[in-house]
């Protein structure tokens, strides 16, 4: 349905015409985003893969437009939700989207200080080859090269290949430019201060606590406008040249940086070594990569892929495999790096993958999908079009070595029924600074009602399951206003601040609740 | 301390008899601390041995409208926050809560109770072949959580990925009597029954889509207590290299710091001026002035820790860097300073808490502080403003002492200024006092950042920041609804 006039006049005069749209065709392109097929099939409105068309959707050029479109949905009863890249929205009566895509500046950044400032649509891509320019990069999250780095830091997840040496997202935040869900601009740390991007903790308690945590509030708590990230050593050139079309575009690994494709008897010896590499901090970019997954991410085709798998080299030398890049700012920084992985080779009876060590192409898929997560979301999703996450496992090694087996068996019983691929062993997992995720990923077709609503099962009872052995709670058992009275009460009843929290802060539930908490009654 | 007559029966119900105490010799003393809060007697003070009996006493002060201070570390106290903001106040004393929970070699993780001080928990860590992240030569009496929550720097900027490091997850009873678990720790189950899981209360983020330790964090015990927390620890090194170089201005040395954290080199990086490196050297004041007169004005120290599979290879190559980016700039690294100043002097006097008397009270007997956050390419403009205006105030700046660390990973750093004074002079405390206040707002208005706002610091660091003032109000009144914890500081 249609805004009314005034509420849609009130929001033109905002953004002007050109950039507000109630037309159904542009709306229906609203409709559409990463797991739609799964929220729809959950009954929360909309038909298979599309979620109710929102009345409008609007395209602010700055901050000041950010809020008064905030204000209005406040003053008129509406409802907002503003996305940079994109996942999931809400539609539907009195609800509108706000698309940040006109607000997609690289702000600063400044090198001396290691810091970027960005507003949302700059993706992660333009912000790593902006950075290595002046010898430095951002941490480049696991969605891909195309998506929002901003988003990450402050709305949604953070991992990525990249966290061993590039940090998780949440824990690169600095200042932050915040738009509440009432319209008043808060600006984190010392930005608010008036003293520039560089902390975005204080003075006193930290609201980056509110803001998020593991995860961000997706969208539930107002409108991030612009934040400031952490930027990293580059060890490579300051352009990083390619040739040939993406996906398939090839280069060679910068002469600073090594490959490295290890297996291990077993998954112990293999968990063993990953704390081990952990510890010693010598990883650029870490991969614990199961090998049909690494066949997706390095070939181009589906055909690629299954010829790879088929020829049996992954097999023989990656069975509990492991990828890494090692980079350094000297040659005797690399190869004492490289000293490092040997003897914890040597010390946890794995091996390299002799003959995937003399594949120049494989070395440069790593980098290609580790360092600028280029291709890893499509490669890995290629196969049947969905991925998912079932067990969902953050905190130490163990964690993971003790699920590893149970959580293959859980999900052996779906593929076994055709619901999804069976992808052999199937955790992937890589380390932060303080702690190992390790998620594992099956493949459903979103276009198979049997294979969405088996994938549905499979998450409930992969939750189930994991709050049974205590190893930690699945990954939309974190998130989302739907899961916090089920899941909250075993987790340190969180749902019961975070509903506090949307009540103070967003009083009229101008903000989409969906992705956080309705507030408290 | 001894336990005095007892008319608190509700609090004896609690925490038992002789854990409740009311000697007016004893208020007297914690009415006032070594910075010029305005002294104010407490009621009595009560030693909870359990986190239950924590939330008691919270549950407690929510039915009586009783103001808690929690208190971790002992005396002496240097900020004023371990001083009542209002009258009729109970001072929830966590010394004795001081047990070392757990020391996990494999995950580099310890958990500790609130009472335990730097000297207790380094030697737990040392036998499993661990070390603490640690401040500049803490107090010995500083409670390691007091530290952590306080966010005080450590050292090792370089292994700071967040400003909330090392502090991982937290058990915290919040102001409206609600016990609360951070982090990874929040569930699944009990602490006991993650570890059956292979867990270790590492990850601390969450849960979901909260960091609520971030917002007890820096708050002075105004949200809630913390009844334990789980830090992240490094490996114990076998050997240290450590090195000094000398410059007659900061400006030198904070050019090699920018250096060193844009290619992440070495554990250990701070600038000192003569007068702090002389005072954690020396055991009193006369030692500290002559040692300060020989020293050059501004030292910068550096260190690597050998480490890991490899120890020596893992100083070799790091050394290598390290002389040639100082070569490049200019510097001369050295291993020894004029009168007889070693670095590996340093090194070892870093790996302990301070020997007493605490190295800023060594030149006159009381010190205050000046310090907030900014970026190493500002911090010489700030310093040499705090300087100018000390001179001008008439303060000896030979006394005054500078500390520049470099924080979560060079992207900023803590800056303090220490101003040692003769706490039985009341003149020069008056001049300290003002020129603190007067000084500190020309920072602030030079782009200085209070993150850490203490006293009257906190009136002008909220001032500059309405909403975020509000938006802490509102936290305020979700996680104690009634003010019943520390009122009066920061902006509540």
């Amino acid at each position: 349905m249609a805004l009314s006039r005034d509420a849609y006049v009130a929001l033109r005069d905002v953004v002007g015409h050109e950039f507000i749209s109630d037309d159904p065709v542009i709306l229906d392109s609203y409709s559409f985003y990463f797991l739609s097929e799964l929220i729809t099939a959950l009954g929360h409105g909309g038909e298979k893969k599309f979620i109710p068309r929102p009345a409008a959707v609007l395209l602010p050029e700055n901050t000041v437009q950010v809020q008064e479109i905030v204000r209005v949905c406040n003053r008129k009863g509406l409802r907002f939700h503003a996305f940079s890249t994109g996942v999931v929205c809400e539609g539907g009566e009195d609800r509108i989207q706000i698309d940040l895509r006109r607000m997609n500046r690289i702000v600063d950044i400044d090198a001396k200080n290691k810091i970027a400032v960005i507003e949302p649509y700059v993706s992660n891509a333009r912000l790593f080859h902006a950075a290595i320019k002046k010898g430095l990069r951002a941490h480049v999250h696991a969605a891909g090269a195309n998506t929002s780095p901003l988003a990450s830091a402050t709305s949604v997840g953070g991992e990525g290949p990249d966290n061993p040496s590039a940090g998780y997202s949440s824990r690169n935040v600095l200042g932050v430019e915040w738009v509440l869900p009432t319209g008043e601009l808060l600006q984190l740390g010392a930005l608010g201060a008036g003293a520039g991007w560089f902390c975005g903790d204080g003075p006193g308690p930290s609201l980056r606590g509110m803001m998020r945590g593991v995860f961000g509030a997706f969208g539930g708590l107002g409108v991030f406008t612009r934040v400031a990230v952490k930027l990293y050593p580059w060890h490579g050139p300051a352009v990083f040249k390619g040739h040939g079309l993406p996906p398939t575009y090839d280069g060679e690994l910068p002469a600073n940086m090594r490959c490295f494709f290890a297996g291990f008897p077993t998954s112990d010896q293999m968990y063993d070594a990953v704390n081990a590499v952990w510890e010693e901090g010598i990883a650029h970019t870490f991969n614990r990569m199961p090998r049909s997954f690494l066949c997706y991410a390095m070939s181009d085709s589906n055909e690629a892929a299954w010829e790879l798998w088929q020829s049996g080299l992954l097999d023989r030398e990656l069975t509990n495999g492991i990828s890494l890049i090692l980079a350094g700012h000297s040659p005797a920084e690399l190869d004492y790096k490289e000293k490092v992985l040997h003897e914890i080779l040597r010390r946890t009876g794995g091996r390299l993958a002799e003959t995937l060590q003399q594949e120049p192409r494989l070395a440069l898929g790593v980098l290609r999908t580790s360092i600028l997560s280029d291709h890893v979301f499509r490669g890995v999703s290629r196969p049947s079009g969905g991925i998912l996450e079932g067990y969902y496992l953050n905190e130490s090694v163990d964690v993971s070595r003790l699920s590893h087996d149970a959580s293959y068996a859980h999900t052996k019983t779906y593929t076994d029924q055709g619901i999804c691929i069976d992808n052999g062993e199937t955790n992937w997992g890589t380390f932060s600074d303080i702690a190992y995720l390790s998620e594992q990923i099956p493949h459903f077709d979103p276009r198979d009602e049997k294979s969405v609503q088996g994938m549905l099962d499979l998450l409930a009872t992969s939750y189930q399951k994991q709050f049974e052995t205590r190893s930690g709670a699945g990954l939309f058992a974190n998130i989302g206003a739907l899961m916090n009275d089920t899941f909250g009460p075993m987790l340190s009843n969180v749902h019961v601040w975070k509903k506090k929290i949307k009540k103070a802060f967003d009083p009229n539930t101008a903000c989409d609740p969906m992705g956080y908490a309705f507030p408290e009654d | 301390m001894n336990p005095a007559v007892i008319p608190h029966d509700d609090l004896t119900d609690i925490v038992g008899r002789d854990r409740v105490f009311d000697d007016p010799n004893l208020l007297r003393r914690l009415a006032r601390d070594e910075s010029f809060a305005t002294p104010t007697t407490p009621r009595c003070v009560v030693q909870p041995a359990t986190p239950e009996q924590v939330q008691e006493l919270v549950r407690w002060a929510n039915r009586t409208a009783t103001p808690l201070v929690p208190v971790s570390s002992g005396a002496p106290h240097f900020r004023g926050d371990t001083v009542p903001g209002e009258g009729g106040a109970v001072i929830v004393d966590l010394s004795t809560m001081n047990a070392v929970l757990r020391v996990d070699r494999r995950n580099r993780v310890a958990m500790i109770e609130p009472g335990v001080t730097y000297g207790e928990l380094l030697p737990a860590l040392r036998r499993e072949g661990l070390a603490p992240y640690m401040p500049l030569l803490p107090r010995r009496t500083k409670s390691v959580v007091g530290s952590m929550l306080e966010r005080e720097p450590i050292t090792m900027g370089r292994h700071q990925w967040d400003i909330q490091d090392p502090l991982l997850c937290i058990e915290v009873i919040f102001g409206n009597g609600e016990l609360f678990r951070t982090g990874s720790a929040a569930g699944p189950g009990t602490i006991e029954e993650q570890r059956q899981a292979g867990g270790a209360q590492m990850r601390g983020m969450g849960p979901g889509q909260t960091d609520l330790q971030r917002i007890v964090q820096g708050a002075q015990g105004t949200m809630g207590i913390v009844t334990w927390a789980t830090m992240k620890c490094r490996l114990l090194p076998t050997v240290t290299e450590a090195f000094l170089v000398a410059s007659e201005s900061p400006e030198p040395l904070l050019a090699l710091g920018h250096e060193l954290f844009r290619i992440m080199l070495g554990d250990d990086v701070f600038v000192l001026n003569a007068h702090n490196l002389a005072a954690i050297l020396t055991d009193d004041a006369e030692s500290l002035r002559r040692l300060r007169a020989a020293l050059p004005a501004w030292i910068l120290y550096f260190a690597v820790d050998g480490t890991g599979v490899l120890p020596e290879e893992r100083i070799a190559y790091q050394v290598e860097q390290w002389q040639d980016l100082a070569q490049r700039l200019g510097l001369r690294p050295v291993k020894n300073l004029p009168a007889g100043v070693r670095a590996d002097h340093v090194a070892r006097s870093l790996t302990a808490p301070s020997t007493d008397p605490y190295w800023k009270l060594r030149l006159s007997g009381g010190c205050e502080d000046v310090f907030f956050l900014t970026t190493l390419d500002r911090a010489a403009a700030m310093v040499r403003l705090f300087h100018e205006r000390a001179e001008r105030a008439g303060y000896p700046t030979r006394d005054l002492g500078t500390y520049v660390q470099p924080t979560v990973q060079g992207t900023s750093c803590h800056c303090e200024l220490n101003l040692p004074y003769d706490p039985g002079d009341g003149a020069a405390a008056g001049a300290v006092r003002t020129l603190v206040e007067e000084a500190s707002v020309a920072l602030a208005n030079a782009g200085a950042f209070f993150s850490r706002p203490y006293g009257r610091c906190a009136d002008f660091a909220y001032r500059r920041d309405a909403v975020s003032t509000m938006a802490l109000k509102k936290l305020k009144a979700i996680f104690d609804p009634q003010h019943v914890m520390n009122p009066g500081k920061l902006c509540f």
